[in-house]
């Protein structure tokens, strides 16, 4: 991109050299700098990027957010757009970072009892250094492509950088067979103007079960600003996860998350990926049904607007037998806004009994909007039941006329309808401040 | 139509993998070269226009990268590929007694001479690379109905063949097309006049009888405005054990009012490579349908598209594929909206046998500015055994927001219960599989000619023995 870079090799040994890490760690980093120095970006011509352009994206035009030493702030020193979250949320904990720093942190004595563990990552390294170890860069790491994107390397570009350059990281571990089901939070408030690299790894035990929220907070608009984000979840066998990242950044930020789940047997996830905010987004969500019996419920929503451009890509790769996913994602447009859905169900050769599905429904709200969808099948088992949908459409004539006849205004009417649209979703999560504060965020967006 | 004319024989008993002793009168040397492509121009007395045109395709086609998607190719080595064989001195008889014997029989076999006294409107028959018969009914000759070899037409209609030659596939479309563009040999030249409705098809047959031999067949189809045609094109060759290619370039023009309907049923033997580009343009009020049936060759990628280019032109795609073991068949179909109140749909049904693999690729663009656009698209995959694969790639590009775009497919195997029915009401198990097959691609077989329809079934049921329990 530029021709003097920001990142470099040493860099990443000043990173690790001033997060005290363990040399396994930095051997990782290393390693992944390798990757991430010798792949190109990709580019419009990646068919997996075939969508999203992201020459404008300044990767190496950014300082990188460094860590700095700070001390711990009391609830009313959060930045408000937190304490407002914070206020609805009704969470049973939950850690606050601004930048690279975790800044506050609230976890009920109960859960910490029973050794489940909601901390930056670099405290867990300290504190659980065997756990960390055993699960970190196991789901996303720079061979994590599967099928025919192996043919095309260059995926493994972004998420190289970050595993090679992450600054923080949250670390959540619910110890075998502990179960806790209000909701552990965990806010990002990013300032911008800067490159940002985090990653989270979520370990849940055989038999426990865990809910967690993710959200990326930031003032309204900021100038250009990177966002890395990974998520790695492992799922031990009859794990329960719920799990949602919301991400609500300003204008001028890029965001781009990968996240991957390994799924023990009988194992359970939840999963939900809202996009709402930030200029460019995209956000690679894949399950992994490595355990017979496994269960991936993956749902996504986003609505977007003026210049915006949002991208989603999904992978079910089923591995195992008699286990089920199910997608379903579901967004708007409007404006000059664009949105990039595909997705892959991938069946391996003895993923028999395999219940897979896709649903990717997108609706148009002005003519200069654009939506792109590619829902895709690659079966190697015969004894399954697959199916994949998609439809990109206005708001339905029909509807409006209806909802017109009864006396609503026109914008009145296609406001509804939009709401209607999203709430298929919505209605699929049980966590009503979380749904109440999606629904806000869609409120607002629908009247601009 | 008799029972020698099999059109498809699917699977692993190929009846037309018979080898003539036919020998070339002129064969090019191995490989592609500027030397080739000036020989095969060359030998079909072209005028300069022409070999400057094949020429700057080769240029395009030496510029392309091979495709990075889509079927495996490592296993085609152009190298290794005859690019021009002129079995004959005689070209484009107008009688089977002009063409000579031992490529008669050949057809013979195949049934065609018999098919065109019974139910065709025209025949045009290409043997190796270059057409070796062509015939259309006299009444269609009197209201003009053009059906020659596209050497004959460039020869003899050379403004109407300049005037759309290469417009709706240019070289530079894809590496394939390039290819085509550079050492096209025969295929079928045709145009409606305004307002003649032709009722029996016309067909075209092409046969590849030298080993290691590419056939690039090119063909044009001009249906004038408020005119009707069925064109269809059928293809066998012999199984050798080295492995052949076909790559052909089709375009066709449907003009205001026009309807037409261009059917292929492609048998190749499992050592083809099969490459084709097939696109149609859609004027106003006009309708063109694509039926394409898969069922030979060892790999085919080939999507037969529809640009609709004018107000309240419509099309359809029927798409049938079967992939038995060592077969890879990627098919689909591409529909691009670029006016107002345009239609179309995409129907396609594949069944996968043994080791088999089919897939669906496809393409729904809606420009902006096209209004009211409505299409639909269904895939169904039908897996018949456990290592039987499929895949399904649609891309949907959506740029305008009055479009109604909808896409469903599924994939699901021969169904225990409906099998357990149907035994259960007296069928036995082969029977009733092969009737729960049938019943899954009705919906494309029933557009098939009646001929065709009852071939396709009764080898369904020919396959299907023994393939379950």
């Amino acid at each position: 991109m530029e021709l003097t870079s920001t990142l470099s090799r040493d860099l990443v040994l000043e990173v690790s050299k001033k997060l005290n890490e363990p040399q396994w760690l930095l051997e990782q980093r290393l390693a992944a700098w390798e990757t991430f120095a010798k792949l190109p970006y990709p580019t419009t011509r990646t068919e997996e990027w075939k969508y999203t352009d992201i020459t404008e994206v300044p990767f190496e035009g950014l300082p990188l957010e460094e860590p700095t030493d700070v001390p711990l702030r009391t609830r009313e020193e959060l930045p408000e757009a937190v304490q407002a979250r914070i206020a609805q949320a009704d969470l049973a904990g939950f850690v606050v970072f601004v930048g690279p720093q975790l800044v506050y942190a609230e976890l009920p004595e109960e859960l910490t009892r029973q050794g489940v563990v909601l901390t930056s990552l670099h405290e867990a390294l300290k504190s659980h250094p065997k756990q960390v170890q055993g699960a970190l860069f196991k789901t996303v790491n720079a061979s994590d492509l599967v099928g025919s994107q192996k043919n095309r390397p260059e995926n493994s570009k972004i998420p190289a950088l970050g595993s090679a350059l992450f600054t923080h990281g949250v670390f959540l571990y619910v110890p075998q067979g502990v179960e806790f089901s209000k909701p552990l939070g965990v806010f990002k408030y990013l300032g911008g103007n800067a490159l940002s690299v985090g990653r989270t790894l979520i370990v849940s035990e055989a038999n426990s079960q865990a809910v967690y929220i993710e959200e990326y907070i930031s003032p309204t608009k900021v100038p250009a600003s990177v966002n890395l984000s990974a998520t790695e979840l492992v799922l031990g066998s009859g794990a329960r996860v719920r799990h949602a990242h919301i991400q609500t950044l300003g204008e001028g930020f890029y965001h781009f998350h990968r996240q991957r789940a390994h799924l023990g047997r009988d194992a359970t996830l939840n999963d939900l990926v809202v996009n709402m905010g930030a200029t460019i987004s995209r956000a690679e969500v894949q399950s992994q049904m490595l355990g017979a019996g496994s269960y991936s419920e993956m749902l996504g929503l986003y609505f977007t607007a003026g210049n915006q451009h949002v991208d989603h890509y999904t992978l079910q790769h089923h591995v195992a037998d008699h286990a089920y996913s199910d997608v379903l994602y579901k967004g708007a447009a409007k404006d000059r806004s664009r949105t990039v859905y595909a997705g892959l169900i991938k069946l391996e050769p003895g993923a028999q009994k395999t219940d897979a599905y896709q649903t990717n429904r997108n609706l148009l709200l002005s003519p200069d909007a654009r939506a792109d969808s590619v829902p895709q099948l690659e079966i190697g088992a015969n004894d399954v039941k697959c199916s994949h949908g998609s439809s990109t459409a206005p708001v339905d004539a029909m509807q409006l006329f209806y909802l017109m006849s009864r006396g609503l205004p026109r914008h009145v009417g296609q406001q509804i309808l939009v709401k209607a649209h999203l709430a298929d979703v919505l209605t699929r999560i049980p966590i009503e401040p979380l749904r109440q504060h999606i629904e806000g965020i869609i409120e607002e967006k629908v009247k601009l | 139509m008799s029972d020698n004319f099999d059109v498809a024989t699917i699977g692993s008993e190929y009846k037309y993998g018979f080898v003539d002793e036919v020998k070339p009168v002129f064969k090019a040397e191995k490989g592609l070269n500027r030397r080739v492509v000036e020989a095969i121009s060359y030998h079909k007395g072209e005028p300069q226009w022409m070999l400057d045109f094949r020429l700057r395709a080769l240029e395009i086609f030496e510029s392309k990268p091979m495709p990075r998607w889509g079927g495996d190719l490592s296993g085609l080595n152009l190298d290794e590929i005859y690019f021009y064989a002129k079995p004959a001195e005689v070209r484009d008889a107008r009688s089977w007694d002009e063409v000579p014997e031992e490529i008669r029989r050949t057809y013979e076999r195949l049934g065609i001479p018999e098919a065109e006294r019974k139910v065709l409107a025209g025949v045009g028959a290409q043997y190796d690379s270059e057409m070796v018969y062509h015939q259309v009914k006299e009444e269609l000759q009197r209201l003009g109905v053009i059906f020659v070899s596209i050497e004959e037409g460039l020869k003899h209609h050379e403004d109407l063949f300049r005037e759309y030659f290469a417009t709706v596939i240019p070289p530079e479309d894809n590496k394939f097309a390039a290819l085509n563009s550079a050492v096209w040999s025969g295929g079928s030249f045709v145009y409606v006049p305004k307002g003649v409705k032709v009722e029996l098809p016309l067909q075209a047959y092409f046969r590849v009888n030298t080993a290691e031999l590419g056939q690039f067949e090119r063909t044009i189809i001009i249906v004038d405005e408020g005119a009707e045609m069925h064109y269809i094109e059928g293809c066998t060759a012999p199984t050798y054990s080295t492995d052949s290619f076909h790559s052909g370039v089709i375009e066709i023009i449907v003009k205001e009012g026009a309807k037409s309907r261009y059917t292929t049923i492609q048998n190749w033997s499992h050592n083809m490579y099969n490459l084709v580009t097939q696109r149609a343009l859609v004027h106003k009020d006009a309708y063109h349908m694509w039926l394409d049936g898969n069922l030979g060759s060892k790999l085919t990628m080939k999507y037969p598209s529809s640009y609709l280019i004018e107000e309240g032109a419509r099309s359809d795609i029927l798409s049938i594929a079967f992939a038995s073991t060592g077969q890879h068949q990627d098919a689909g179909g591409k529909l691009i909206f670029a006016a107002s109140n345009t239609s179309g749909s995409i129907v396609s049904k594949s069944i996968s046998k043994g080791a088999g693999r089919s897939s669906y690729r496809g393409l729904i663009k809606v420009y902006e500015g096209a209004k009211h656009v409505k299409v639909n698209v269904e895939c169904d995959a039908l897996l018949i055994n456990e290592e039987s694969r499929t895949d399904t790639y649609p891309y949907m590009e959506i740029e305008d927001d009055t479009a109604s775009v909808g896409h469903e497919a599924t994939v699901s195997r021969l169904n225990d219960e409906q099998i357990f029915y149907l035994q259960s009401r007296g069928l036995p198990e082969d029977e009733a599989a092969a009737l729960i097959v049938r019943g899954f691609i009705e919906p494309v077989a029933k557009e098939l000619p009646l001929e065709y329809a009852v071939e396709l079934n009764r080898l369904i049921e020919l396959e299907m023995e023994g393939s379950v329990g």
